[in-house]
């Protein structure tokens, strides 16, 4: 049970990743390039999975 | 080189992160931090009990590429340097700086932030700063 939902949470984790922009090693450079190609995505892909995690996480401690 | 900026899509795409890291720490109790599960799958620091979930969060992680493209029929888009000494020596850098820092944008990005872990902001926020400082010398002041 534990193995399948790691392996479900790895895939959800790395398709996340795609989907994001974040597996392009460029798209993470240029958001570390604020004076130069600067793409703000990073912020959005952190915003997205704070917002998910921490009323999840907020869920999970509440059942346990 | 400049890429597009996808706020819709990357918000998604980090919302699925999130999802991620809820199942893990629901199902089992663990914090979905990559450089913590991978650094755990190998000595000194290997976690024998904890190794089939490990290994299968690895695997999920390296499907997520096929499983893409079986999906849309197009690979994940990437532009990394060809010069594959340099990649290893990167990688090799990655690995090394997060295991010192105690985790990664995964760990203390995602999960300790959204716990309000004063630990990982703290990293989060040295591990930001130090990496636009690098970059702006790389490309500004070095030249790139």
């Amino acid at each position: 049970m534990k193995t399948l939902s790691a392996l479900l949470s790895g895939l959800l984790f790395g398709l996340g990743l795609i989907i994001s922009g974040m597996a392009n090693p460029a798209k993470v450079q240029n958001f570390l390039d604020l004076l130069g190609t600067w793409d703000p995505s990073l912020a959005f892909v952190m915003g997205g999975a704070v917002l998910v995690t921490d009323s999840g996480f907020w869920l999970v401690e509440k059942q346990a | 080189m400049p890429t597009e900026f996808t706020p819709f899509l990357s918000l998604i795409g980090g919302g699925l992160i999130g999802l991620s890291a809820v199942i893990m720490m629901a199902a089992n109790g663990r914090i979905a931090g990559i450089s913590g599960i991978v650094s755990r799958l190998l000595p000194p620091s290997i976690d024998r009990a904890g190794l089939p979930q490990g290994l299968s969060f690895l695997a999920g992680l390296l499907l997520a590429a096929p499983v893409y493209f079986m999906a849309t029929g197009n690979p994940p888009s990437q532009t990394v340097s060809d010069n594959l000494l340099l990649l290893g020596v990167a990688g090799i850098l990655v690995g090394f700086g997060s295991v010192l820092g105690s985790g990664c944008t995964s760990g203390h990005g995602v999960c300790g932030i959204s716990r309000f872990s004063r630990r990982s902001i703290v990293a989060t926020l040295t591990f930001m700063a130090t990496a636009f400082i690098t970059v702006f010398l790389l490309r500004h002041v070095f030249g790139g």
